[in-house]
């Protein structure tokens, strides 16, 4: 699992360099992004742009970071490819998160 | 009814995107094509609870994948050798609240949602799970 981080004004991004978030990698997922979200403060983005395809244990990874931010830190999502963004609709999390079109939207852009 | 696809593999987790991938190559030349983006979130599901739960005290075992062609309906075969499913049923697959922010429990309901009809049976000390989507 390969995350990798930028800085933006508003956010951080962070970008996932993989096709899938499932069930193999959805523990590692969850603790990278612990380990990320460590320290900080303010919005995260996470960038799904490359992620094609996601179960039901990536998702339960996502909303898992989400839960263990600290206060004072906000997880949002990007570029929800279809598979994504139909798992997202199906199970009624996209009425959780704050997603955006692109990573360069949400960077740009603060959160409302 | 014709056979589209039909394969057995070791259940694994390393073999799951395999299967999908195989699955998926093989439904873009058939009139399912429209069925693969569902096709793929709920066999991904069936295969993690044959991994998860049908084999959780084993050390491996295999997994068989058949689709085909009843009508103009695509009904997807899927058959395990290990326990059987509690009280020999297909678990309900409600939904979570989302506001709970659950970090499980959306396999079954995705199933579910995603196909139209979803039977289980225990034959022989295997499970069968059957799946029908009509296009």
């Amino acid at each position: 699992m390969e995350l990798s981080v930028d800085q933006t004004p508003h956010a951080q991004i962070i970008r996932v360099n993989a096709s899938r978030i499932d069930a193999p990698i959805a523990l590692q997922f969850k603790e990278d992004m612990r380990a990320l979200t460590t320290e900080g403060e303010g919005r995260f983005v996470l960038d799904l742009k490359e992620v094609e395809f996601i179960d039901s244990s990536g998702l339960g990874a996502v909303v898992a970071s989400m839960k263990q931010l600290r206060s004072g830190q906000k997880l949002e999502l990007a570029a929800l490819q279809p598979i994504v963004e139909k798992v997202f609709r199906l199970t009624r999390m996209d009425s959780v998160f704050t997603i955006h079109d692109t990573a360069d939207d949400a960077g740009v852009n603060e959160a409302n | 009814m014709s056979s589209i696809l039909s394969l057995c593999v070791p259940a694994l987790g390393a073999t799951t995107p395999l299967i999908l991938g195989r699955v998926d190559a093989v439904l873009c030349k058939t009139r399912f094509e429209k069925t693969r983006d569902s096709v793929q979130i709920a066999l991904a599901e069936v295969l993690n609870n044959v991994i998860e739960h049908g084999y959780r005290h084993a050390y491996a075992g295999s997994v068989a994948v058949n689709l085909s062609d009843e009508n103009g309906v695509l009904r997807i075969m899927v058959t395990d050798w290990g326990q059987a499913y509690p009280d020999h049923a297909v678990p309900d697959g409600t939904l979570p609240d989302p506001t709970e922010m659950s970090e499980g429990g959306y396999g079954w309901f995705l199933i579910k949602t995603l196909m139209t009809d979803v039977t289980y049976e225990r034959q022989l000390g295997a499970n069968h799970l059957s799946l029908r989507l009509a296009v």
